[in-house]
């Protein structure tokens, strides 16, 4: 899997991107989303990742990231209900 | 920064929202916490999420004196509720009417403010009929201590059904929180389309993938435990503020 993401390091590059941003302007193309989570444990590395407010993302990047991902790319709808406890947790 | 409706509602959210999930009241220092807040809010973040269970309680702690100077029109402030809190007892999780209106007492307090903007529930419970849940939801509304009602980690089957009742209530159900990344994409399909129909918008987390996607793993290293069929809010050994002695028995005791 590791071997795919390192894949993405050129794609993020040739947007200017680190790959950090690349991630968060990613999920930020999907008109479902209304707010990217990010956490941080220096103030750096935000300034660095609200980098991503606002970026658009072009067809070809978006394509060439689920190239470059390929079969590691996890969809399956029913992993939302197997991860989730089946009891009240104590 | 931008900002974006949060589902259909009229609530406008920083669309890059500050979270503090396995930082503040744990790996990271107070006065670094308070140190992120402050640059968060210098680039313009205005959102903020967090939960009652991370830290056990001391993340909302730190992020309220955090931030404790900030005018409360300015910032949206998120929590949740359903993860075991406190003394672990039979009534401390879930979606019980009692444990949630204890547990957002419990959370306004530690936030310093008189009402959260968005209160989530943070999973959903089973032995809870979701009548009580959703009208516990309608009475915090209507009281004042919530502005929105939201979930994370719903199935859209379960969305749904909270929707109708949220409807009844006329209490604004506007959020789902999953997970979502360019690696773990499960919302696409039935969540995220469910939800867009409902007025839902999705608010996401580790959309960095715990830090794989910043490319800070190289191949051969082991990440953390990404894909671990583990509590995706992290083990309980993150949650170094409950005494282990009193962990154990509240084990022996379930």
């Amino acid at each position: 899997m590791l071997e795919r993401v390192a894949q993405l390091e050129p794609i993020a590059a040739q947007t200017g991107l680190t790959m950090a941003q690349l991630a968060i302007a990613w999920v930020l193309q999907n008109p479902s989303v209304s707010a990217a989570i990010i956490g941080a444990s220096r103030p750096e590395q935000l300034t660095e990742n609200v980098k991503a407010a606002g970026v658009k993302l072009d067809a070809d990047t978006m394509s060439a990231i689920d190239t470059a991902l390929g079969e590691v790319v996890v969809t399956d709808p029913a992993l939302t209900a197997q991860l989730a406890p089946k009891e009240r947790p104590s | 920064m931008e900002f974006r409706h949060l589902g259909s509602s009229g609530l406008k959210v920083s669309e890059i929202a500050y979270g503090n999930w396995i930082t503040h009241g744990s790996r990271v220092a107070e006065d670094a916490a308070h140190a992120c807040v402050r640059r968060a809010l210098d680039e313009g973040i205005t959102t903020f999420d967090t939960a009652d269970v991370y830290a056990n309680t001391a993340a909302e702690s730190v992020l309220g004196r955090a931030l404790a100077d900030v005018p409360r029109s300015s910032i949206e402030l998120f929590t949740k509720v359903y993860w075991p809190t406190g003394a672990r007892g039979h009534n401390d999780s879930g979606l019980s009417r009692k444990h949630i209106m204890e547990s957002i007492d419990g959370s306004l307090t530690r936030l310093q403010t008189d009402y959260v903007d968005l209160y989530q529930a943070h999973r959903y419970d089973t032995e809870t009929p979701l009548e009580e849940t959703m009208e516990a939801f309608a009475d915090i509304v209507h009281a004042g201590k919530a502005h929105y009602i939201g979930v994370s980690e719903w199935t859209a089957d379960e969305i749904r059904a909270a929707h109708a009742l949220a409807r009844e209530l006329h209490i604004p159900f506007v959020s789902s929180q999953p997970r979502y990344s360019m690696l773990w994409r499960v919302i696409e399909t039935e969540v995220a389309p469910t939800c867009d129909e409902l007025g839902i918008g999705q608010i996401v987390w580790s959309p960095v993938a715990q830090g794989i996607l910043s490319g800070k793993y190289k191949p051969g290293q082991a990440p953390a435990a990404w894909l671990a069929r583990d509590r995706p809010e992290g083990r309980r050994s993150r949650y170094p503020a409950i005494p282990s002695r009193r962990r154990a028995r509240t084990r022996r005791t379930t």
